[in-house]
């Protein structure tokens, strides 16, 4: 009994140091599979792939973002068991390195710790709609509800502490000043952004930017939104503080770097169904939009593929895009900060669309 | 629940008529007829005959071996793959041999059915309780009277609906039929027939059914099974019909109906895990009023007139948060005005000539607004078909020949019209006997066909593409038949063999594009196969017989697109097996049947990965039939069960078919 009770309470003391090592970065202490099953490198990265409707098979891949080398099934089911289920919609990351998961037809939110062991759901009730995308914002995660609503969730414990009407369709969520700002789709009918502030949250403002806006970006204090439009032609330009509009240019996927936005379009010609994709960054300091006619031993199909998503690596600065066939499982194209292609590698799912890197 | 005491107190009530028979027409007079395929007068069967591949089923065959719907019938034929998303009211649609449901028509009593809107028929609403034969045929049937239209499709499903047949001294009948089973199934139904003076027939028959439609599934979902039930799958359906022939003095004969059906159900959708919210409902509704005239010119030449007026109107609505005021209603009408007529001329003997023109106007009507200030396009096609057929048999030979020609042009209210469309379609099949006193054929068959793009494919919001071509399908066809007959207690053999090379070339798709899907003429399908179909019947003692049947098909459907990722894989949705067995066994107490369905591994995306393989299946049933006969009716008692092993199994990925189910059912004939 003694001789179990010292051992015990050398364990403590062993856990509690390690408790306190953990707050620091040392590499040595990384426990490499956590509460599951597959072992992760400390470089981590998580891909959600949205999967295609109706078929239950959203999923997340896990790679090494040092190596690029990704484990070969879904990890969601690797680790939890079950299917992560039909369309995942956002994947977020917060300060502690827990993800959260929202997986939009099957309506819940998943929140899964930082080797994706799902730790609690948030089922979201018929009379909110189903939800879409979100934000962190502190302890609390904003997410935009297809019944018109953006709804607040403690993380602590997944519980819904508030909610907020905006217009029909909500779609990307940022918080950008002390405001969460939504664009309203209205399945094509809206034009508007909502805007509510974070420490009342009670009432939307809302300013109008375009026809069936879709994706809202904050860089460097300026507001961005994209959309579809009428015609479909995906423009992109800057909300300005006076509550105008202006447009930019053209883009169907984009993702935020420092103050750089780097923009994919990717259109199909209806006359030979040929998909060309054209990339181009801007510069938020000095207003500038270049085109990229061709990034550095990138591979040839890439301008002939749809991308789904660009993600930035906040560590490193590279950059990810995803591209998608709609049918097979897509491919991650790794570039570096300076738009060098790095390798190309597949995904365990279809539709590839936004990566979270963690360390 | 509700259902069960009053199916109960109905069987009871035949049960205590029963007693009252005589002890004497209880097993002599009881008829056990052999239902099957042509072998009434062990004549050489159709299937066997003719120049293209052809299957039938007839009425008491479907009604022994349990066999409740078209759709259900469809799947016994080889060489159909039948989509089937379960439950009474899930769509099923027939494609032949891979072709894709648009290229098959559907047949009612000699007319077409056409969707224009959908370019598919939904075959789930069509009642099999006024059907007498349903058949299937690759190519198009050897019948050189038929319309232009049966001859333009790479398939036809065929539906002949009862006659009237009266008793001796009786110029009336009446027939009553109650069935119900698991899930909430109720259907009654009525039918009544009326000879007025000696020329013309009447008939009247409706029915109801209803289905909860709430049958329990097993989801498999990782480690995790659990039993679900499927919800918001409720169906009420309602046919009526009515019918007149008449029969005129020089021998010339009129067909004519009304028919409506109406339903309303729930669209359970795709089991979606962790969400099985569902709200959206169909309602529909369908008329249709046609006539057939036959006309004999003269001793070479006849005429056949036809004439259709067809009404549909769907109203489909979903209730959801995310819509403005939370509700959504899509109301679409269709109308079809259709004529058509055949020549047909005998100049001399195994000779056939005919020219069939038919004309149609197709319109539609929608409440679908285009984005936020277009009005809906209605719109309006005219379509005129002209086929020229020539028949010939010469000893053991015997030729068919067709061309046909398609026009087509559109117009719609608001917006850019489609260009016309010009095809000629041509076809050919040969048949050769191979010996001179035996049933043993060779058959090749040829022919071209084209699909035209439906409304939805053309104008649905943002998806269609108004500059769409007609899908084009080719047939490739060579077999062997057989039908061997003996005294003995083997009476009869009969054998098919068919193997197959089809393509499809334009095929209209739902090109993935970044947000914005279109439809587009961008597939290519090749399918090479072989069907293979035989029959038996035995008398096994001097009341005792047994009948079987079976089918198996081999398919390789492949995608061809160059450049595609998926070329040379397997469509989904394509088995490489399937096959089916049926046994009818009739003994002087009752008639037992037996009926087995099978269809191989299966994917449900291009990707052949474990998450989209839908296991290979086996679903049994079983019925039991025992006919009364009094000297004032006669009465028939019917309990099958349905997939008796349970078999849990889907044929369209989370769409789960019923387990196992029971369906009695009391026929009482006057």
């Amino acid at each position: 009994m003694k001789i179990k009770s010292l051992f015990l309470g050398m364990l403590s003391i062993l856990a509690i140091s390690a408790g306190f090592t953990s707050c620091d970065d040392d590499d040595d202490e990384w426990n490499a599979t956590g509460d599951g099953q597959v072992e992760m490198a400390k470089t981590r990265a998580f891909v959600l792939n949205e999967g295609s409707m109706n078929k239950n098979n959203a999923g997340i891949t896990y790679f090494d973002w040092t190596t690029d080398v990704a484990y070969g099934s879904d990890l969601f089911m690797a680790q939890n068991k079950r299917q992560l289920g039909d369309v995942g919609q956002d994947i977020i990351v917060d300060k502690d390195n827990n993800l959260y998961v929202i997986v939009n037809n099957s309506s819940y939110i998943s929140k899964l710790d930082e080797h994706g062991v799902e730790k609690a759901t948030l089922q979201i009730s018929e009379s909110l709609g189903l939800p879409r995308y979100g934000v962190i914002v502190g302890k609390y995660l904003y997410v935009t509800c297809y019944g018109g609503f953006i709804v607040k969730i403690k993380t602590s414990d997944m519980t819904i502490v508030g909610q907020v009407a905006v217009g029909k369709n909500p779609e990307y969520i940022i918080a950008e000043g002390g405001y969460l700002y939504c664009t309203n789709s209205g399945w094509g009918s809206d034009n508007r952004v909502a805007k509510v502030k974070i420490s009342e949250f009670k009432n939307a403002e809302f300013i109008e930017v375009m026809s069936n806006p879709d994706r809202i970006v904050a860089v460097d204090g300026h507001i961005f939104v994209q959309g579809y439009d009428v015609d479909y032609s995906y423009p992109w330009g800057e909300l300005k503080a006076d509550g105008t509009f202006e447009k930019i240019g053209n883009a169907s996927a984009w993702a935020v770097s420092d103050n750089t936005i780097y923009l994919a379009l990717s259109m199909t010609d209806w006359n030979t169904y040929a998909t060309t994709t054209t990339f181009a960054t801007y510069d938020v300091k000095t207003a500038t939009l270049t085109d990229i006619p061709s990034l550095p031993d990138a591979p040839e199909e890439l301008y002939s593929s749809s991308v789904y998503g660009i993600s930035v690596n906040p560590y490193t600065k590279d950059f990810y895009i995803m591209t998608t066939d709609f049918a097979n499982n897509g491919t991650i194209n790794h570039f570096t900060k300076d738009g060098t292609f790095v390798k190309q590698f597949n995904t365990t799912g279809i539709n590839p669309r936004k990566i979270v890197f963690l360390k | 629940m509700r259902i069960r005491p009053a199916i109960l107190a109905f069987i009871s009530f035949c049960s205590v008529c029963g007693f009252a028979q005589t002890p004497s027409d209880t097993l002599t007079d009881r008829v056990h007829r052999l239902p099957s395929v042509g072998v009434e007068g062990l004549r050489t069967p159709q299937q066997v005959v003719v120049t293209q591949p052809h299957q039938e089923m007839s009425r008491e065959r479907m009604e022994q071996t349990g066999v409740t719907s078209v759709a259900d019938a469809a799947k016994f034929f080889a060489g159909t793959n039948v989509r089937d998303y379960g439950g009474l009211g899930g769509m099923k649609t027939v494609s032949v041999r891979n072709l894709g449901a648009h290229h098959t028509a559907v047949s009612y009593d000699g007319i077409t059915i056409s969707n224009t809107q959908a370019g598919q028929i939904d075959v789930g609403r069509f009642s099999l309780d006024n059907v007498q034969t349903l058949s299937f045929s690759i190519g198009q049937t050897s019948d050189y009277m038929q319309t232009a239209r049966h001859l333009a499709s790479a398939g036809l499903l065929s539906i002949e609906t009862e006659r009237p047949v009266f008793g001796e001294g009786k110029p009336w009948a009446l027939r009553t039929r109650v069935s119900g089973g698991s899930f909430g199934r109720f259907n009654p139904s009525l039918r009544y027939d009326q000879q007025i003076g000696s020329h013309t027939l009447v008939s009247l028959n409706a029915d109801y059914s209803h289905g909860d439609g709430n049958y329990p599934f097993i989801l498999v979902n990782g480690i995790r099974r659990t039993k679900e039930h499927r919800n918001n799958s409720d169906i009420d359906a309602f046919h009526t019909e009515a019918n007149l022939h008449h029969a005129f003095a020089d021998s010339n004969t009129l067909d004519a109906k009304v028919h409506w059906f109406r339903s309303n159900r729930g669209l359970p959708g795709a089991v979606i895990l962790y969400n099985n919210v569902s709200r959206e409902r169909l309602h529909d509704e369908d008329f249709f009023s046609q006539a057939v005239w036959k006309k004999q010119l003269s001793s070479q030449l006849q005429l056949h007139t036809r004439l259709k007026y067809t009404h549909s109107w769907s109203l489909y609505e979903d209730t959801n948060v995310k819509y403005p005021d939370g509700h959504n209603e899509e109301i679409n009408r269709q109308d079809e005005y259709y004529a058509s007529s055949t020549l047909g001329w005998t100049p001399l003997e195994g000779l056939n000539v005919s020219v069939a023109e038919d004309l149609s106007l197709n319109t539609l009507r929608t409440n679908i607004t285009q984005g936020n200030n277009l009005l809906p396009l209605s719109p309006r096609r005219f379509t005129s078909l002209t086929a020229l057929t020539a028949q010939y048999a010469w000893q053991r030979l015997k030729v068919n020949a067709t061309l046909l020609g398609t026009f087509a042009t559109e117009h719609v209210r608001n917006g850019k019209d489609p260009n016309d469309r010009h095809r000629l379609s041509p076809s050919l099949a040969v048949s050769y006997k191979l010996l001179p006193d035996e049933s043993l054929f060779v058959r090749l068959m040829a022919k071209g066909t084209f699909r035209m793009p439906s409304f939805n494919d053309l104008y649905y919001l943002r998806m269609g593409n108004t500059g769409l071509r007609p899908e084009r399908a080719h047939e490739w066809n060579a077999g062997l038949t057989w039908f061997h007959t003996s005294q003995g207690a083997l009476r009869s053999v009969s054998f098919t063999a068919d193997g197959y090379y089809h393509d499809v070339n334009d095929k209209i798709v739902a090109f993935p594009s970044t947000y914005v899907w279109k439809m587009a003429n961008f597939g290519k399908v090749r399918t090479v196969g072989v069907d293979l179909t035989a029959a038996t019947e035995v008398s096994l003692l001097r009341h005792v017989s047994l009948s079987l049947q079976a089918a198996y098909t081999w398919q390789k459907t492949e995608d061809r697109l160059p450049n595609s990722p998926s070329y040379g894989r397997q469509l989904p949705y394509t088995p490489k097996h399937s096959g089916n067995a049926s046994a009818l066994l009739c003994l002087p107490w009752f008639n037992l049947g037996y009926t087995v369905l099978m269809q191989g591994e299966r994917w449900s995306m291009p990707q052949t990965t474990p998450l989209y393989r839908l296991k290979p299946y086996w679903e049994q049933t079983l019925t039991l039939t025992r006919d009364f006969q009094f000297c004032w009716a006669s009465l028939r008692l019917q309990l099958s069960l349905q997939n008796l092993t349970d078999e849990q199994y889907e044929i369209i990925q989370y769409y789960p078919m019923p387990g196992r189910q029971f369906v009695a059912t009391a026929t009482l004939k006057i």
